[in-house]
C-alpha cells in the first residue's frame, strides 16, 4: 500500500500584474476549465489557456426551488440548447450558486472548442450564464499554458490548483482579491512514503477549504486518493511547508470534486471518483464511486503520513475503517456539489453515454 | 410582455413561404428571420428581445437524425428589426447537420424552416504534420508526445481510444494516457501524456499494470484516421511513429555536459548548444536565453536542432568581445520530465548532487 505525505514548496509571490480593479465589459476567457462559486453569487472562473483567474459578479441571489430529479438527459439537453448533440460537448464542471441554487456548467462545445458557462435552475431551465457585459475582476497567473482542475473561496482567498500542461508539475495559485500586489504561486512536491524514498510531482485534482481552531487550510485530494491538508497560512515565499496525509481513499481512484456537509450533528466529506481499475476491482457497478469520509480525520494529528488511515487494504471490499465508506447511491456519479443543507445536485453516469441531472439527499 | 406576446402569438395565422427564412453570414453563421405580422410586430419594441419572449415566438432547433424530432430551442440572440423578428444562434451551426426553425406559438402551430449547414467539399482531409520529440530513439520513461495537426481538430474523450502506444507485434498498450485533453488553442496542437502513474517508482498504477514501455524494444505511436477535425471528417489514414527505446532516463539535466560551440565576435554567427539528450522543444522555445554581462537579454532569433538535440541561438548584432551567458530556467524538462533541478522521480534515500549553476557561460 502506498503512502504518501506532501509537501508544499512557496517558490515566490511573483506575479507583477496581479488583481486588476473591477471592470465592466467581456472578460475575454480563452477557456473555462474550473468554476467556483464565492459568496453572494460571486463566480469564480479559470482560464488555464488565457492564464487568469476572473471573478464575476453574477447578481444571481434569488433561490430557486429544487424539487425532484430533471428528467431527460442533461448532456444531451444542454448540448441541444447550442444545436449539437451530446458526443458535441464535454461537461468540464458543475458548481451550484449557495446563493440561488441555480446549477452552473462549465461546457465545451466541442466543434470551435467554445467554453460556456450554462446555467440549469430547479424548474430545468437550461440557460446560458452570458459573460459579454459583466462586472469582473482579473488576476493574471504566469504567462504559460496550464490545465486548471479546481478553485476554491476560502475565507476571502482564492486557491486555484494546477497541472500539467507544457510541462509536468503541480501548482496552487493562491489570490487575495484584495491585495492588488500579485497571486502567489506555489509548487507542490509529493513524497511516496509507501516505499520510503521516491518524491515527485503530484497534481491536485480537487480543492477545498479547511478551518480548524482559527486557522486555514487548503484540502487536496490526489489521484491514488490520498487527502491531504496544507497550512495555507505557513506559506511565505522560499519555504518548504509540509502538507499532511489523514486517509488514503484506495488505489487506482482519481479524485473528481468534493464538498463538505453536516448530518446529524457531524460533520462529512463527499466526494466523488473515477476508477482506473474498475474492470478488475470494482468498487460499484460503475467506474464512478463516491466517498463519505468522516470530517474530524481531517483533525487528526498523530496518525498521519505513513500511518494515515486507510480506507481498504488489498481487498477494496473490504473495509478496514467505518470513518471512510462508500455512498451506494452516489454510484455513477461524474459531477456533484452541495445543493443545500441537505441535498446534493449530481450528474449521474449509466456508462452508456446516458446523463441524468439529478437531487440526492446527502448520505 | 412576455405574457402579452404569447397570449397574441396564439392567435395568429402563420403564413408559410417567405414569412420565415435563414441569412448566411461570416464563419458559417447564420441568422434566422421571421416576418411579424403587423398587430404582433407593434407589440415588439425595435431592439434586443428578451429570451423567454423570443422563444415564445421563434426557435431553432436540432433535428435528431434518427427519430426525426426537434430538440430544445438553441441559445442565442433575439432582435426585432423594422418589421422582422431575427435570431441569432450563440454559436455557429455544425455541418452535416439538419436545423429546423419554428415560427409560432407552439412547434405544432408553427411555420417551419429547414436548414442544413453544407459541409465544405472536401479539401486535403487533416493530417499529423510533427510529432514531438521527433527522435526515433526515445528513453523507455517519455512522459508525452506533442502531436502537431494541419488543421484543427474536435477532440473529445475518443481520442484516448484513437491513440495509441503499439508494440512490435501490434498490440495496443493497455491504460496508456493521462485523460486530460490538452490542446492549444488553434485545436491544432494535443499533448499527450502517458499516465504519470505508469512511470513514477513505487506507485500501484505501475506495480499492477507495470510500465506503459520497457526498454531495448520496439513500439509505434498510432494516430488512428478515426480521429475527427473540426467539422467531423475523419482524418483517413492511420499516422504511425516508429520508435525503440533506451533504458529509462532517470537523472536530472546536467547542464555541464552540454557543450557550447562559442562564435566569433564581432559576428553573427550563431552560438551552438549541443545538448547530450533530447530536450522537450517547447522548454527549448521558452526556457532558454543569452544574456550579456550585465544580464541584459539579447536580442537574436533561436532554433531547435534535430531531435531537439541542439538549440541554435542567432543575434541581431554582432556578438562582442565579452561574456555572455546561457541562461537555463530551471523549469526546463527533457523528454522524460527530467530538469536541471531534479529529476522526474527523486529517490531520497540516494545521494544528490549539489544544485548546479542554471547557466553556462561563452566568450566569443
Amino acid at each position: 500500500m502506498l503512502r504518501w505525505t506532501l509537501c508544499l514548496v512557496a517558490v515566490v509571490c511573483l506575479l507583477a500584474p496581479g488583481a486588476a480593479s473591477a471592470d465592466t465589459g467581456n472578460p475575454g476567457l480563452k477557456s473555462i476549465q474550473a468554476i467556483a462559486f464565492g459568496p453572494d453569487g460571486l463566480l469564480i472562473l479559470g482560464d488555464g489557456i488565457g492564464a487568469q483567474v476572473v471573478t464575476v459578479q453574477t447578481g444571481d441571489k434569488t433561490a430557486t426551488a429544487w424539487t425532484k430529479s430533471r428528467p431527460g438527459d442533461i448532456k444531451e439537453q444542454l448540448a441541444g440548447r447550442l444545436g449539437t448533440n451530446s458526443k458535441g460537448i464535454n461537461i468540464l464542471k458543475l458548481a451550484v450558486n449557495p446563493a440561488s441554487q441555480t446549477a452552473y456548467f462549465a461546457v465545451r462545445k466541442l466543434e470551435g472548442k467554445q467554453d460556456l458557462v450554462l446555467t440549469v435552475n430547479g424548474q430545468g431551465k437550461v440557460s446560458e450564464f452570458p459573460l459579454e457585459n459583466v462586472t469582473y475582476t482579473r488576476f493574471a497567473l504566469p504567462p504559460h499554458k496550464t490545465t486548471l482542475t479546481d478553485i476554491a473561496w476560502a475565507d476571502g482567498q482564492i486557491l486555484v490548483a494546477a497541472q500539467a500542461g507544457e510541462t509536468f508539475k503541480s501548482t496552487i495559485f493562491s489570490i487575495d482579491p484584495k491585495q492588488p500586489k500579485g497571486v502567489a504561486v506555489v509548487n507542490t512536491d509529493t513524497y511516496h512514503v509507501a516505499h520510503g524514498k521516491w518524491e515527485t510531482n503530484a497534481p491536485l485534482r480537487t480543492v477545498m477549504p479547511y478551518f480548524d481552531q482559527g486557522k486555514k487550510y487548503l484540502v487536496g485530494a490526489f489521484t491514488c486518493t490520498p487527502i491531504v491538508k496544507y497550512p495555507i497560512d505557513d506559506l511565505k515565499a522560499d519555504s518548504r511547508v509540509k502538507g499532511t496525509s489523514v486517509i488514503e481513499l484506495g488505489n487506482g481512484n482519481t479524485p473528481l470534486d468534493m464538498f463538505t456537509y453536516e448530518k446529524d450533528g457531524k460533520t462529512y466529506i463527499l466526494m466523488n471518483t473515477i476508477r482506473m481499475f474498475h474492470k478488475r476491482a470494482p468498487v460499484g457497478p460503475s467506474q464512478y464511486w463516491t466517498a463519505k469520509v468522516d470530517y474530524t480525520i481531517l483533525q487528526e494529528s498523530k496518525k498521519v503520513n505513513e500511518d494515515a488511515l486507510r480506507r481498504v487494504g488489498n481487498d477494496v471490499n473490504k473495509p478496514l475503517t467505518e470513518r471512510a465508506i462508500v455512498a451506494a447511491d452516489y454510484h455513477g456519479v461524474v459531477h456533484l456539489d452541495r445543493l443545500d443543507k441537505s441535498r446534493a445536485l449530481v450528474v449521474r453516469t449509466d456508462d452508456k453515454d446516458g446523463f441524468t441531472l439529478e437531487v440526492l439527499p446527502l448520505p | 410582455m412576455n405574457a402579452t406576446i404569447l397570449v397574441a402569438a396564439s392567435f395568429l395565422v402563420f403564413q408559410p413561404a417567405d414569412e420565415l427564412r435563414f441569412r448566411k453570414l461570416e464563419k458559417g453563421q447564420v441568422e434566422v428571420i421571421a416576418v411579424l405580422p403587423k398587430d404582433l410586430a407593434a407589440k415588439f419594441p425595435v431592439g434586443p428581445v428578451a429570451t423567454d419572449a423570443g422563444e415564445a415566438l421563434l426557435r431553432l432547433c436540432l433535428v435528431d437524425p434518427k427519430s426525426k424530432k426537434a430538440g430544445p430551442p438553441m441559445l442565442g440572440r433575439y432582435e426585432r428589426r423594422g418589421n422582422e423578428l431575427v435570431f441569432r444562434p450563440r454559436v455557429a451551426l455544425e455541418a452535416g447537420r439538419h436545423y429546423r426553425a419554428y415560427f409560432g406559438p407552439t412547434d405544432e402551430a408553427s411555420n417551419v424552416a429547414d436548414y442544413r449547414p453544407i459541409r465544405p467539399t472536401p479539401g486535403e482531409p487533416v493530417r499529423v504534420v510533427k510529432v514531438y520529440p521527433t527522435a526515433d530513439v526515445l528513453p523507455a520513461n517519455v512522459l508525452k508526445f506533442y502531436i502537431y495537426f494541419s488543421g484543427p481538430m474536435l477532440g473529445g474523450q475518443d481520442i484516448f481510444e484513437q491513440i495509441q502506444l503499439v508494440d512490435e507485434k501490434g498490440n495496443p498498450m493497455e491504460s496508456t494516457w493521462l485523460l486530460d485533453e490538452i490542446w492549444d488553442e488553434t485545436g491544432q496542437v494535443l499533448i499527450i501524456y502517458i499516465h504519470p502513474g505508469r512511470i513514477k517508482w513505487g506507485l500501484v498504477l505501475r506495480e499492477i499494470f507495470g510500465p506503459v514501455l520497457y526498454e531495448h524494444r520496439q513500439y509505434s505511436l498510432v494516430i488512428r484516421g478515426e480521429m475527427l477535425a473540426l467539422g467531423g471528417d475523419k482524418m483517413g489514414k492511420d499516422y504511425v511513429k516508429k520508435f525503440s527505446t533506451t533504458p529509462e532516463d532517470r537523472v536530472r539535466v546536467e547542464l555541464s555536459d552540454w557543450k557550447l560551440q562559442a562564435p566569433k565576435a564581432g559576428g553573427r554567427a550563431p552560438l551552438v548548444a549541443q545538448l547530450p539528450k533530447c530536450i522537450d522543444h517547447k522548454s527549448l522555445e521558452r526556457f532558454l536565453s543569452v544574456v550579456d554581462a550585465k544580464g541584459d537579454k539579447v536580442a537574436g532569433k533561436s532554433m531547435i536542432g534535430k531531435e531537439e538535440k541542439s538549440w541554435i541561438f542567432t543575434p541581431e548584432t554582432p556578438w562582442r568581445n565579452a561574456e555572455y551567458r546561457l541562461v537555463v530556467n530551471g523549469r526546463m524538462e527533457d523528454v522524460a520530465g527530467n530538469t536541471p533541478t531534479r529529476p522526474f522521480d527523486l529517490d531520497l534515500t540516494s545521494k544528490q548532487p549539489p544544485a548546479q549553476p542554471l547557466e553556462l557561460r561563452f566568450h566569443p
